[in-house]
C-alpha cells in the first residue's frame, strides 16, 4: 500500500499531457498582404513585404503571392523615401518575404511619416507616425553560471519617453570548429597522412546573426525612467559564442502605447494556448489598412522610429565553453573501414575527413576503423557558417 | 413505585375482560391494530431470523392503545424492538406502535412493554414474563445483525437449523438475551447465575398477579410459558371502576394549548392549537420543526404528509414546515432517507405547532415512502433548482477520489465547464462570475482549490447543497446567472464524533461535538495536501512538470440554542493555495470568510439576522529578475447585514422580505518591488469602495393543491463611491407559477430578472489565479438579465422515476468580454479594454430520476446555445463584425448519466458518463513572418470547436456495516477516472515550424486515473 499511493499520485498528476493534432480548418484567404516595416531615421531602414500562408502548405509551396508593384514611404512635408528590392533577396526560401530597402539615412526627424505599397490591384498604407526619440542605453553587462550566459541591458527612457521600448539586437562572435584538421587523405592510396597540413587556416572564423527579434519592453512600472540590468538574451555555454569573443549589439528604440500592446500581445499569440491559464489568442488590429478596400485584410504593423545603439564585447575570460558529450553530437564521427561498406573513400567523397585516431581517449574503442571521420562543419569553419572576413567594427 | 403497580394492575385487569374490549368486532382486518407501518426489510441474505424465536407467527392477544385484541397472528421483531402482527395468513405484517402496547400474548407466553407500565427506566422493548412473584423475573432477547466472511451463518451456525440455511452466506442474526429483575421500584439487570438463584428463592406475591410461569434457559430443559389470560387472578387492589371512563382514558392523550408540541414517542395522539377556538372541519394551518434525536440538528428536506388530504410539504433549511390540514383527527407522516418514518395521530383544533424529533434507520426505506419526496415537488413553484445530496456527491467519481460540490454540481443538467479541471462553472449560458456562490450565507470569490481539481467545501463539513439556475428566490440577488448554496452541517449536540479521510492527494479531518450537551455544540474540519513532493517526480513533459502546489482549509462552525426558537451561529472559513509553474513565479490565493446569525422562530413565522465579513486575495510574486522582481497583489473585500423574514400570513400565503446591505472595498491591484535591486516602482491602483443596499419582497400563493403563484421584487441600489456614481437598479423581479392537473403531474413557469454589480476579470477560458473582480462604476455598467422558462415534470408512480423537461430563454445586457491583447493587471484604464456585449442563451434540459431502489441517479439531455454580440460598433474591431459569435462555453449537446447501484446495504457501485460539445475556441487561418518569428493570423473569435468531450468514470462502494455500537465505521472507495483514458481536449494551440503551423492539443487527464479513498467514522 505505501508504494501504491505514490505511484498513483504520480500517475495521476502526470495525465496531463499535450499531442499533435491536425483539425480540418478552412483555406486560408489569399491576397492577405503583410508588411512588418521598420523606418530608422537616420540609417537605412527596412520593409518586408509577402502574403499569409495557408498553415499547412502544399509540397510545391503553392503559397499565394502577392504581385507587389512598389514599396516606399513618405513624409508630411513631401519626402519619398522608395524601396528596393535588397541585394539579399528573399531572406530565407522558406520565408515569403521581400526585403526592401529604403534610403532614410537623410530622413530628417521631426516629421510624420508612413510606409505605403501598391500592389496590382490596392493601395495600402500604414497610420502617419512621428518618430520618437529613442533611449539612451548606458550598459550592456553579462552574467554567467555554469551553463548559461545572460546579457542584460540599463537604458534610460531619453526625452520623448513614454514608457515603452522596442530592443533589438545582432551578435557577432568568433569561433572554432570541433575539431582542428590533423590529417590529411589521399584518395589515390586511400591512406590517411597525419600533420601533413601543418596550420589548418580554417578553423576560426567570424560568424554573424541577426534573428530580427524584436522585444517590447513596458516601463511605465518602473521608479526610474528607463530598465536597469533587463534580460535581453542569453545562450548556452555549450554554444561556440563562447569559444573566444563575443560581441553583441543592441539597438533600442521608444515607441508608443499602441505599438507596445500590438507587439507584447502578438508574442503573447504565439503559441498561445500551451497551458491552462494563457489569454485566449486573438487578432489584434496593426496600423496598416487598405485604402482601396478598406474592409480588406491586412496585417503587420509598422514602426517608425529613430535608435540608439550600443555594442558590447564578452572576451575569453568570461566565456568558459563546456564540451559537448562526444557520443550525444549532433553530428557524430563516424568510423568506417579502409575497404568495403562505409569504406574511407566513401567517407572522403562525402566530406568527411579523418579527425581523431582511435586510440585517443574521447574516441570510440568498441567501434572499429583507426580513425573517426566527421563532416566538415566539424572541422571546416565555413561549412560550419563562418566567415573569415574581420567585421569592419571588430575590436580584439 | 404505588402508580407502576396500579398501572400494571390496570393493564392486566383488562385481561380479565374487564377492560373497554372491542375484540371481536376490532379483529377485523380493519382494525386500529392493523393500522400501523410496514415491517423493515433487509435486502440483502442473512441466516437466522430477527424475530424473538422463530419465524412462524404465532395467535395471541394485545392490549394496544386501550383496546384488547384477541386472536391476532403476531410475532416479535427481536431486532427492530417491534411488535408485528399479519391481518390474515399471508399478508404483509404490519408494525404495532410499540410505545400504545402494554402487554401481549404470543402462544403460552407473556410479554410486557416495561416503559408502558411505568418503569421508565427500563430498556426500550417487551419484556418475557419468566416468573412472576414478588421480584417478578424477566427476558429480553435482542438481535443483532453480524457479519462472518467465512460464510456458514457465523458462530455455531446460526440458522442451520432452519430450510433456508445458506451457509455461503456471511450475513446473519445473532441473539443476544438479557435477564432483568423488578425490585423495590426498579429494573435491575441480572446475570443467568443470578437468575438460577432467584427462582430457588420464593416467589412470594404476584406483582404482576401471575402466579405460574416456568422459564427456558438455553441449557435446561425447555418447554416454558406463561399462564393464559384466562389463569391470571384480579387485582385484588381495589381500583377505582372511574379508571376505565373516558376521562381516564384522556390521559394517555398529551395536550398542547397554543405552543408547539414536541412528539418524542410515535404515534401517541396530539391535539394541536386551541381545542377553544376549534371551528371544526375548516383548514388549519399547522408548522413546525422536525430535528434529529440524536444530534438535535434540524433536518431537512423531511416529506410531511397527511394520510387523509393528500397534502405534502417538506422541510426547509432550517427543518420548518407548514402544512394546511382539516380540523378534526389526521394521520401525519413524516418521512426523510435514513430516518425512521413517523405516523403521528394528530387532532387539530386550530392553528399551532408541532415539533417532531426522528430518530437514525439503519435498513432501507420502503420505495412508497420515499417516492413521497418526489411528489412533493409538484407541490410547490420552485423550478431550475437541483439539490444534491452529500450521500449521493460522496458516490459520484470524481478525479482523486474525493466528494466534490462543484464536480457534483457539473453532473447536473444545464451546468458546463469549459474543461477539465477549470475553476469555474458556467449555467444556462452564463459566465463563471455570474454565478453567486454563498458558503452558510458568505460568498466565495474562487470555489476552487489545486487548479480547479478540488472544490473550496470539505466535504465531511457539508450537510446541503442547492443550485438555482431560475426560480431564483428574491432574497438572492447580485448575480444573473445562478445561485449555488453550500450549507455546513451544525455540530451534534449529544456526542462527539468526527470523520477522517485519507486520499491520494488530500487528507481531512472534521470532529463534531457537544460544549454544552443539547445547547452548544462545535464543528470544525480542515484539509490539507500534500502534492508538492509528487509534482517535483512529474515527467518533464507533464503540464505540471517543474512546478509546486499545495493547498490547506480549515472550517469552523459554533451553535448555540438558547431556547428552541431561538439560536446563534458562528461559522469560519480559511482556505490557502499556492502554486508555482517553474521558474520564480508563484501564485497565492485566499479565501477568508466569518459570519454571524441569529434565528429566531415565532409562531408565526421565523427571522434571520446574519453579519458577515468576507474577504478574497490573491498574489503573484514574479522573481526571476532581480531588477523587475515584484509583488502584485489584489483584495476583494466585503462586510454585510442582512435581515431576512418569513411569514405564513393565512393559510394561502407565505411572504418573505428581507433587507440587505452590503460594502464593497476593492483593491485591484499593488504592485510592490521585491528585494533590494528591485527598481519596480511600486504602485497602487485606486480603491473601489461600493454600497449595495437591497430590499425584497415575495409571496407565495397557494390557493389550492394545483395551482400556486409565487411573486416577488427584489430592489437593489449601488454606489460606487470611487467615482460618486449611483445605479438605480431595475427592479429584479421573480414571477412563478404552477399548474398541477395531477398529483403527481405539474406545469411550471417563471421570469426573472437579476441585476449584478460585481464582475470577474478574466481573459482566459478557465478562471486563472490571478483573476481579479472589478466594481462597477462609471465607465463599467451592471449586467442586467432575463430569464424565462417553463417546464413540465412528471412521476411515474410505479417506478418513482421522475421525469422532468425546462425550457429556457435568457438575454443579458453590460456583460463583459475583452479586447485581444487586453491587459488586465494593473491597468488604470481597464475599461479602454473591456468590451459591453448582449449575452443570449436558450435551451432545453429533459431529465429522468431516479432516487429510490437499488438503482439511483438521473440520466440527462441538454440542448443548448450561448452567443454574444458587443453592443457597440467599433468598426474594423469589432468582434464577428458585431454579429453573434459563440460565447466560450457554448457546448450544444450535453449527455450526462449518473448512477450507483447498491449491490448490498453496503455495497455499491457508481458509474458516471459525461458527453458533450467541444467547446468554441479561436483558431489560426493562416501564418506570416514577423518580427523574426511565424506569427498566426486568427480567426473568427470562438468559431472552431474542439473535439468533443466524453469521459466515463466508475467507483466501487464500500460503506460502513451497521453496527450501530462500533467505535469506528470506515468507508472505501476505490474506482478510475475517466476510465476509457480517453484524452479530451482541454484547448488547442499551434506552433510555427518553418512556416508550417503544428497542431496541438492539451489535455489535462489524457489517461486512466485510479484512486482510492478512506474515510474513517468515529
Amino acid at each position: 500500500m505505501k508504494k501504491i499511493l505514490p505511484l498513483l499520485a504520480v500517475l495521476s498528476l502526470a495525465t496531463a499531457c499535450i499531442y499533435p493534432y491536425q483539425p480540418d480548418l478552412e483555406e486560408a484567404p489569399e491576397g492577405v498582404l503583410v508588411v512588418d516595416g521598420n523606418l530608422v531615421l537616420g540609417e537605412m531602414s527596412t520593409v518586408y513585404v509577402g502574403s499569409m500562408s495557408s498553415l499547412w502548405p502544399g509540397p510545391d509551396d503553392a503559397r499565394p503571392k502577392i504581385s507587389v508593384k512598389r514599396v516606399w514611404a513618405e513624409d508630411d512635408a513631401g519626402g519619398v523615401y522608395e524601396g528596393t528590392i535588397s541585394s539579399d533577396g528573399q531572406t530565407d526560401a522558406h520565408i515569403p518575404m521581400t526585403k526592401y530597402v529604403l534610403h532614410t539615412e537623410n530622413a530628417p526627424v521631426g516629421h510624420n511619416y508612413r510606409v505605403c505599397v501598391n500592389t496590382d490591384d490596392a493601395l495600402y498604407t500604414s497610420d502617419w507616425i512621428k518618430p520618437l526619440t529613442p533611449p539612451v542605453i548606458k550598459k550592456i553587462n553579462f552574467k554567467a553560471n555554469l551553463n548559461d550566459v545572460m546579457v542584460n541591458v540599463t537604458l534610460d527612457g531619453g526625452p520623448d519617453a513614454t514608457g515603452y521600448l522596442l530592443l533589438s539586437f545582432d551578435e557577432t562572435w568568433r569561433f572554432h570548429t570541433e575539431y582542428y584538421l590533423n590529417y590529411d587523405y589521399d584518395s589515390r592510396t586511400n591512406t590517411v597522412t597525419e600533420y601533413r597540413i601543418n596550420a589548418w587556416d580554417r578553423y576560426w572564423c567570424f560568424k554573424s546573426l541577426d534573428q530580427g527579434k524584436q522585444i517590447p519592453v513596458d516601463y511605465t512600472g518602473m521608479s526610474t525612467s528607463g530598465v536597469k540590468d533587463f534580460p535581453l538574451h542569453s545562450f548556452s555555454r555549450y554554444d561556440d559564442r563562447n569559444h573566444r569573443r563575443y560581441s553583441i549589439r543592441v539597438k533600442a528604440r521608444t515607441i508608443d502605447k499602441r505599438t507596445y500592446d500590438f507587439l507584447q500581445h502578438l508574442e503573447e499569440s504565439t503559441g498561445a494556448g500551451d497551458n491552462l491559464f494563457t489569454p485566449n489568442p486573438g487578432e489584434i488590429q496593426g496600423n496598416l489598412r487598405c485604402e482601396t478596400e478598406p474592409d480588406r485584410m491586412v496585417l503587420g504593423y509598422v514602426t517608425v522610429s529613430t535608435s540608439s545603439t550600443l555594442r558590447a564585447y564578452i572576451g575569453s575570460q568570461y566565456l568558459l565553453t563546456k564540451a559537448r558529450d562526444p557520443y550525444a553530437l549532433s553530428y557524430p564521427l563516424q568510423y568506417g573501414n579502409m575497404a568495403g561498406e562505409n569504406s574511407w573513400r566513401d567517407f572522403y567523397s562525402w566530406g568527411y575527413m579523418p579527425l581523431i585516431p582511435n586510440t585517443l581517449p574521447n574516441s570510440d574503442p568498441s567501434m572499429e576503423g583507426p580513425y573517426g571521420w566527421g563532416a566538415a562543419r566539424c572541422y571546416d569553419c565555413f561549412a560550419a557558417g563562418g566567415t573569415q572576413d574581420v567585421p569592419v567594427f571588430w575590436e580584439e | 413505585m404505588v402508580k407502576r403497580t396500579i398501572l400494571l394492575a390496570l393493564a392486566l385487569l383488562s385481561l380479565a375482560g374487564t377492560a373497554a374490549a372491542q375484540s371481536e368486532d376490532e379483529a377485523a382486518v380493519f382494525s386500529g391494530i392493523f393500522r400501523g407501518k410496514l415491517p423493515a426489510t433487509y435486502p440483502f441474505k442473512y441466516n437466522g431470523t430477527y424475530f424473538w424465536s422463530r419465524k412462524a407467527f404465532q395467535q395471541g392477544t394485545v392490549w394496544y392503545n386501550g383496546k384488547q385484541y384477541e386472536d391476532i397472528s403476531l410475532n416479535v421483531d427481536a431486532y427492530m424492538n417491534e411488535l408485528q402482527v399479519r391481518p390474515l395468513e399471508g399478508t404483509t405484517p404490519v408494525v404495532v406502535y410499540r410505545d400504545q402496547v402494554a402487554w401481549f400474548t404470543m402462544g403460552e407466553t407473556l410479554f410486557v412493554n416495561l416503559q408502558y407500565l411505568g418503569w421508565k427506566e427500563a430498556p426500550e422493548g417487551f419484556f418475557e414474563v419468566l416468573r412472576n412473584g414478588r421480584k417478578p423475573l424477566l427476558r429480553q432477547v435482542r438481535k443483532n445483525i453480524r457479519f462472518d466472511a467465512n460464510g456458514g451463518g457465523g458462530w455455531r451456525a446460526i440458522g442451520e437449523e432452519t430450510d433456508d440455511f445458506n451457509p455461503s452466506v456471511p450475513n446473519y442474526f445473532q441473539q443476544e438475551e438479557n435477564f432483568y429483575v423488578l425490585e423495590n421500584g426498579a429494573v435491575r439487570k441480572i446475570r443467568k447465575r443470578t437468575l438460577k438463584k432467584l427462582l430457588k428463592e420464593p416467589a412470594g406475591d404476584p406483582l404482576l398477579t401471575v402466579d405460574a410461569v416456568r422459564w427456558h434457559a438455553v441449557s435446561e430443559a425447555p418447554v416454558y410459558g406463561a399462564a393464559t389470560p384466562a389463569d391470571l387472578p384480579g387485582t385484588g387492589i381495589g381500583l377505582p371502576e372511574s379508571y376505565f371512563s373516558e376521562k381516564q382514558k384522556d390521559t394517555t392523550v398529551v395536550q398542547y394549548v397554543d405552543a408547539p408540541a414536541l412528539a418524542t414517542y410515535r404515534n401517541k395522539v396530539y391535539t394541536i392549537g386551541d381545542a377553544a377556538v376549534d371551528k371544526g372541519k375548516a383548514m388549519k394551518s399547522v408548522h413546525g420543526t422536525v430535528t434529529e434525536a440524536e444530534t438535535g440538528e434540524p433536518l431537512y428536506g423531511v416529506v410531511v404528509f397527511d394520510d387523509n388530504t393528500k397534502s405534502y410539504t417538506r422541510t426547509d433549511r432550517r427543518g420548518n414546515y407548514t402544512l394546511s390540514l382539516p380540523g378534526g383527527e389526521n394521520v401525519l407522516n413524516f418521512s426523510a432517507d435514513g430516518k425512521e418514518d413517523l405516523a403521528l395521530r394528530v387532532v387539530v383544533r386550530s392553528d399551532g405547532g408541532l415539533n417532531v424529533v426522528m430518530t437514525e434507520k439503519v435498513t432501507m426505506l420502503k420505495e412508497a415512502i420515499v417516492s413521497a419526496e418526489s411528489m412533493a415537488q409538484h407541490r410547490n413553484t420552485e423550478m431550475g433548482v437541483e439539490k444534491v445530496s452529500v450521500k449521493t456527491m460522496n458516490k459520484i467519481p470524481s478525479a482523486f477520489g474525493e466528494g466534490d460540490v462543484i464536480k457534483a454540481v457539473l453532473t447536473l443538467p444545464g451546468v458546463k465547464s469549459v474543461g477539465e479541471a477549470s475553476g469555474g462553472f458556467n449555467v444556462r449560458g452564463g459566465s463563471a462570475d455570474q454565478n453567486l456562490i454563498l458558503f452558510n450565507g458568505s460568498t466565495i470569490y474562487n470555489p476552487t482549490h489545486l487548479f480547479g481539481i478540488f472544490s473550496a467545501f470539505n466535504p465531511d463539513i457539508v450537510s446541503n447543497v442547492e443550485l438555482y439556475k431560475s426560480s431564483i428566490p428574491a432574497e438572492y440577488g447580485g448575480r444573473v446567472s445562478s445561485v449555488l448554496r453550500v450549507d455546513s452541517k451544525d455540530g451534534d449536540m449529544q456526542k462527539w464524533k468526527g470523520s477522517a479521510g485519507l486520499g491520494v492527494l488530500t487528507s481531512r479531518l472534521q470532529v463534531e461535538g457537544p460544549i454544552v450537551k443539547g445547547k452548544t455544540s462545535v464543528n470544525a474540519g480542515g484539509r490539507i495536501t500534500y502534492s508538492d513532493w509528487i509534482m517535483k517526480r512529474l515527467p518533464k513533459n507533464s503540464a505540471y512538470s517543474g512546478g509546486s502546489a499545495g493547498f490547506a482549509d480549515a472550517n469552523f462552525g459554533l451553535t448555540h440554542r438558547f431556547d428552541a426558537n431561538n439560536s446563534l451561529h458562528v461559522y469560519g472559513y480559511y482556505a490557502n493555495d499556492r502554486f508555482t509553474f517553474g521558474g520564480d513565479t508563484t501564485f497565492r490565493y485566499n479565501n477568508v470568510n466569518a459570519s454571524v446569525v441569529w434565528k429566531h422562530r415565532s409562531k408565526i413565522g421565523r427571522t434571520e439576522v446574519s453579519a458577515g465579513y468576507d474577504r478574497y486575495t490573491n498574489r503573484l510574486s514574479a522573481h526571476e529578475w532581480e531588477s523587475g522582481a515584484y509583488d502584485l497583489d489584489t483584495y476583494i473585500r466585503q462586510v454585510f447585514l442582512r435581515m431576512d423574514r418569513k411569514r405564513q400570513l393565512g393559510l394561502y400565503h407565505e411572504l418573505a422580505w428581507g433587507m440587505h446591505m452590503t460594502h464593497y472595498m476593492l483593491d485591484p491591484g499593488i504592485l510592490t518591488p521585491f528585494g533590494f535591486d528591485s527598481m519596480v516602482r511600486a504602485r497602487t491602483l485606486k480603491r473601489e469602495n461600493a454600497e449595495e443596499p437591497a430590499f425584497y419582497l415575495s409571496d407565495t400563493w397557494k390557493p389550492t393543491d394545483e395551482f400556486s403563484l409565487e411573486g416577488g421584487v427584489r430592489i437593489s441600489t449601488f454606489f460606487a463611491l470611487k467615482d460618486e456614481t449611483v445605479y438605480f437598479g431595475l427592479p429584479d423581479l421573480r414571477l412563478a407559477l404552477k399548474y398541477s392537473p395531477l398529483e403527481n403531474l405539474s406545469f411550471k413557469a417563471g421570469l426573472n430578472s437579476l441585476t449584478q454589480y460585481i464582475h470577474l476579470i478574466s481573459n482566459t477560458s478557465a478562471v486563472s489565479p490571478m483573476d481579479t473582480w472589478k466594481l462597477s462604476d462609471a465607465a463599467i455598467k451592471p449586467t442586467w438579465g432575463w430569464q424565462g422558462a417553463g417546464g413540465m415534470y412528471w412521476t411515474e408512480l410505479n417506478t418513482g422515476i421522475d421525469f422532468s423537461a425546462e425550457l429556457y430563454y435568457k438575454r443579458t445586457r453590460f456583460a463583459l468580454d475583452f479586447r485581444p491583447g487586453a491587459q488586465l493587471a494593473m491597468n488604470p484604464d481597464l475599461a479602454d479594454d473591456l468590451i459591453p456585449v448582449f449575452g443570449r442563451a436558450y435551451g432545453v434540459e429533459v431529465m429522468a430520476k431516479k432516487t429510490t431502489g437499488k438503482i439511483t441517479g438521473w440520466l440527462s439531455y441538454t440542448y443548448s446555445r450561448a452567443h454574444q454580440k458587443e453592443m457597440q460598433d467599433r468598426g474594423n474591431e469589432t468582434i464577428a463584425g458585431g454579429d453573434w459569435y459563440n460565447a466560450p462555453y457554448d457546448k450544444p449537446h450535453e449527455f450526462k448519466l449518473v448512477t450507483n447501484f447498491a449491490l448490498t446495504h453496503r455495497y455499491s457501485f457508481s458509474v458516471n458518463v459525461d458527453y458533450s460539445t467541444g467547446r468554441p475556441v479561436t483558431v489560426p487561418i493562416g501564418t506570416y513572418w514577423y518580427g523574426g518569428n511565424w506569427r498566426m493570423a486568427y480567426d473568427e473569435r470562438n468559431s472552431f470547436r474542439i473535439p468533443d468531450y466524453f469521459r466515463t468514470d466508475i467507483a466501487f462502494n464500500i460503506d460502513p456495516g451497521h453496527y450501530l455500537k462500533a467505535a469506528f465505521h470506515t468507508t472505501i472507495t476505490v474506482g478510475v477516472y475517466n476510465v476509457t483514458g480517453r484524452k479530451n481536449p482541454y484547448s488547442v494551440f499551434f506552433k510555427n515550424d518553418s512556416g508550417v503551423a503544428n497542431g496541438y492539443m492539451l489535455s489535462v487527464f489524457a489517461t486512466q486515473i485510479p484512486y482510492v479513498n478512506l474515510n474513517i467514522l468515529f
